[in-house]
């Protein structure tokens, strides 16, 4: 499990499957997963569950659901107050 | 006493090249495929997979309809290969007053020559058929048992076929050189000389300058790129192919999920770098028809676009038949049109190969119909 | 901010190449856009370090070589360029047309000289277990380190080289209990490494901080030399790591977080798009555009600077940014360029203890491809060793070939975690020359956008 050790100066709320958490403003969602306890959030085409590998955008295994729909990575995907995002790995159609 | 069999060189490891070479090697013939790059390199290993009946040229819709049979008993030529092709169904809607009137109308004169393939559906059948689909229509064609494959299986499923059935494959062999020799060619390649009775020039957009090679007059062959674009992958909700009549679209949902969009946007294409390019933007009005049909597809991720490089013929039809000089055959030319009719071009070319008539006309595709007289 | 539609230069990616080449074009009064894809400037290296700043005594982990990234963010804040984040480019056409994403729109701008500054990523590495849950880059580990000040207590950290290093010293200084570290870099240098070590004599400072660096990490955890025979274990997320001593013992060490690096390569998907040639580095083992010695590539008016162009390091890095940048103000404004010598000459010495960590830190052949069968090499389309050594046996003569055959490199990721390890397994197939295999041919987007995005993209630019 992942600690954080500096204090969040300016937090927002996001929603992770409609449960709340604390973010810090503009910081990856992954880093909030990650924070969370989130390790396993989409379904390879192997049926295994992945998680952020690389935190840089080129690894593609950190993939959220977005409110209007889209797959998006999560580490390119920064906090807003009351942004919305959805695992993949807890959704009826899991392989994506 | 027994015949000598003639040594026949296929050039071209497409989808022509690869069902000529299968079917000649079925029945018996001494045949060599060459490939200056690998089997299925270009358009006939990067296109949209489309195999269709549906929107063929009036003088192209035997052709296509003898292929489709071929189509529909692919196990019994290139086995488990066969898993790429996927039949279902092909619709191109009407989008307008115009496209209505346009596919009302081909319908009406191909059923008066006899062909009942295409059948006129009102829009509330396809939506039944389409259950996603996000738009009203003016109507559409339809044709059931069309579909798609992944390309490059399918043309290496027809090459291992016919090296199962003792054809020989040269892959990384260009030609060269191309001359007559006492009873028949010879053919300089980087790898090495070959000798053959008969030649097939299967050369796709490559095929002009190889029929110049041979001495033949120079075909008005174009080269070209269409652009191709395929998306991650998303839950599943087309089940056919779709067009749109009059406009530039073809729309599939391959079996991960993964949309492929195409319909014949061109960029130039450089035959000597063997690549064509990738103009994005020019894709910008299929992608909006896309959305408008499916709206599902709007948040879709395009991953790749490419192009394949594909020989155009100024009045859109093949190239198919003996050449001017003999023991030289033709099959090139399809202008992004050809995937769906290579089982039977390969079937037709093998024929006039072993001097038999091909069971479908070919005439219309005479090679002669550019030379001046 | 308004954004032109045409700039005299515009320089993808805010590391230190990028943010050293603005600041040098500014100071010509070059019209400069620059477009990174995070929310602020600093690339990996540097990252979030404006944020950080405002609680740098709980930062202070991080070490002085990440702070004196400071100046260069700094420098950048005052110059005149217009800079967009969040931007996420996907295409640059040889006419220098720079196609971009940002808050869902696609757009584009026109570009006198374009500069990828795209920088590196860690080098994909197959070990059997990696695609677990719970397993991540050195590189991730260090992000979350940077980005959110968060780090896995009992993490196993796993393979070698000077960022592996300095990541296990940064989670020491930060408090985090490090599980084991599992070193798999040869335990005795060879005569080789001897030779190169002393070119990298010039930057006795960095010498000293790694040995300092490994000294720490030998004292302070369960440190393991030489490890062979590597293993992630876990069924649906990592439970552990197996590997092989030097004395030939296995042995197991459970954690639920894994970290694992095998140094750094050029991120070649953008250069690769865009046509430029490449050549194979035969001693960082990767690909890196061909260019001459200012930066340009075989395309005119596109320049590589910084990790983009072959790893050196973030000092190498901003030096390239600025000869490169300085070169197109020389062609731009026809002003003579005199201090090139000198900043070739800095440059060098920057870069001149590359070769001995590159030697030194060689990833191991086992770690390039995978001893086991089941391991996952093409993550996207989760394909084993085993699934592609079935494709390559049918005979191909390259990446792209067996793509085709098997799906390898079809997905998301577009070759990113597979291309080389592909390219390896095809040579030890094939034989010849590694580089003689090539490489996956990657075309744009070279980062996704919706199909809605692109149905909205029309050209700007009139002179189309």
């Amino acid at each position: 499990m992942f600690r954080r050790i500096k204090s969040q100066d300016d937090t927002v709320t996001i929603y992770i499957d409609d449960k709340p958490f604390l973010a810090t403003a503009g910081e990856p969602v992954a880093n909030v997963l990650l924070n969370e306890g989130f390790s396993s959030v989409h379904t390879a085409p192997n049926g295994k569950p992945r998680g952020p590998y690389c935190m840089m955008g080129v690894c593609f295994d950190c993939m959220i659901t977005l409110q209007d729909g889209r797959i998006e990575q999560a580490c390119q995907t920064y906090a807003e107050d009351g942004i919305r995002l959805y695992l993949p790995v807890n959704s009826a159609d899991r392989a994506v | 006493m027994p015949v000598d069999k003639d040594k026949i060189i296929v050039i071209g490891g497409g989808i022509q090249g690869c069902t000529t070479a299968y079917f000649l090697a079925r029945r018996g013939q001494d045949v060599t495929l060459l490939e200056k790059d690998h089997i299925a390199r270009h358009a006939s290993g990067v296109n949209a997979g489309g195999v269709r009946r549906l929107g063929r040229d009036p003088v192209e819709i035997p052709l296509s309809l003898a292929s489709m049979d071929i189509w529909h008993s692919l196990q019994d030529h290139i086995g488990d290969h066969v898993d790429a092709f996927h039949r279902s169904f092909y619709i191109k809607v009407a989008l307008d007053e115009g496209g209505q009137a346009f596919g009302v109308d081909r319908i009406d004169t191909l059923q008066k020559v006899g062909f009942q393939h295409e059948i006129w559906l009102e829009d509330s059948e396809i939506q039944n058929r389409l259950p996603h689909l996000s738009c009203p229509t003016y109507g559409g064609i339809l044709v059931e048992g069309d579909g798609w494959a992944l390309p490059w299986r399918i043309v290496q499923g027809f090459a291992s076929a016919a090296v199962k059935n003792g054809c020989r494959l040269v892959e990384g062999c260009r030609v060269m050189g191309l001359e007559r020799s006492r009873g028949g060619w010879q053919v300089n390649t980087t790898k090495g000389l070959f000798e053959a009775e008969q030649v097939v020039n299967c050369a796709g957009a490559w095929a002009a300058d190889l029929a110049a090679l041979a001495g033949e007059a120079m075909f008005p062959l174009s080269p070209y790129a269409p652009m191709l674009a395929v998306t991650d992958r998303r839950p599943a909700i087309l089940p056919a192919v779709v067009g749109v009549l009059g406009q530039t679209l073809s729309l599939k949902q391959l079996h991960t999920g993964q949309f492929i969009i195409g319909g014949g946007v061109k960029t130039p294409a450089n035959l000597d770098a063997r690549h064509g390019g990738v103009d994005i933007p020019a894709l910008a009005a299929s992608m909006s028809l896309a959305t408008t049909l499916f709206v599902d597809i709007t948040i879709a991720r395009v991953i790749r676009c490419w192009s394949g490089i594909e020989g155009y013929m100024p009045d859109n039809l093949p190239v198919i038949g003996r050449g001017s000089q003999p023991g030289l055959l033709h099959g090139f030319g399809f202008s992004a049109h050809g995937f769906q009719l290579g089982p039977a071009v390969g079937e037709a070319l093998a024929d006039l190969v072993m001097g038999q008539q091909p069971r479908i006309s070919l005439a219309p595709f005479s090679p002669n119909r550019f030379t001046v007289a | 901010m308004s954004v032109r539609s045409d700039y005299d230069l515009v320089i993808i990616g805010a590391g230190p190449a990028g943010l050293a080449a603005a600041i040098e074009a500014s100071r010509h009064d070059l019209s400069t856009l620059v477009l990174d894809d995070q929310p602020a400037p600093g690339g990996q290296i540097y990252r979030n370090i404006t944020q950080n700043r405002g609680q740098r005594h709980t930062s202070a982990f991080l070490g002085n070589d990440y702070w004196s990234g400071s100046r260069l963010v700094d420098g950048f804040a005052h110059v005149s360029a217009n800079v967009l984040t969040e931007s996420r480019v996907w295409q640059i056409t040889n006419d220098r047309q720079v196609f971009f994403s940002r808050q869902g729109k696609a757009q584009n701008v026109q570009a006198r000289a374009v500069l990828v500054a795209t920088g590196a990523m860690e080098r994909p590495i197959p070990v059997a277990g990696w695609t677990l849950p719970g397993v991540m880059s050195v590189g991730a580990a260090q992000t979350m380190l940077k980005t959110s000040g968060s780090g896995a207590d009992g993490a196993v950290f796993l393979g070698s080289g000077p960022l592996f290093y300095l990541t296990v010293w940064q989670y020491l200084q930060a408090g985090f209990d490090v599980k084991a570290v599992v070193d798999t870099a040869p335990t005795r240098m060879r005569p080789e490494h001897y030779l190169l070590a002393i070119a990298a004599l010039l930057q006795p400072i960095l010498l000293l901080k790694g040995l300092r660096w490994r000294a720490a990490i030998r004292r302070k955890t369960d440190y393991h030399a030489g490890a062979t025979s590597v293993v992630i274990a876990g069924e649906d997320s990592a439970t552990g790591v197996t590997f092989q001593d030097t004395a030939k013992r296995m042995k197991y060490i459970p954690a639920k977080h894994v970290f694992i690096h095998q140094g750094v390569v050029p991120n070649v998907n953008l250069t690769m798009a865009t046509d430029l040639r490449h050549q194979w580095h035969p001693r960082q083992l990767c690909w890196v555009p061909q260019t001459d010695m200012f930066g340009e590539s075989s395309v005119d008016g596109i320049f590589v600077a910084g990790d983009s162009m072959g790893i050196a390091g973030a000092a190498a890095a901003a030096l390239s940014g600025k000869l490169a940048a300085r070169r197109i103000v020389a062609n731009v404004k026809r002003r003579p360029f005199f201090m090139a010598p000198v900043w070739h000459a800095l440059k060098w010495r920057h870069a001149a203890i590359r070769p001995f960590l590159d030697s030194l830190f060689k990833p191991p052949d086992d770690w390039r491809v995978p001893e086991e069968d089941h391991a996952i090499v093409c993550r996207c389309e989760a394909l084993t060793k085993a699934d592609v050594n079935a494709a390559i046996a049918l005979g191909v003569s390259g990446p792209n070939q067996l793509k085709s055959y098997c799906r390898a490199g079809m997905g998301r990721c577009q070759g990113r975690m597979c291309a080389l390890t592909i390219q390896k397994m095809i040579h030890n197939h094939n034989g010849g020359s590694e580089e003689s295999i090539g490489y996956l041919k990657i075309r744009p987007p070279i980062r996704p956008l919706t199909v809605g995005e692109l149905a909205a993209l029309t050209y700007k630019n009139a002179s189309r």
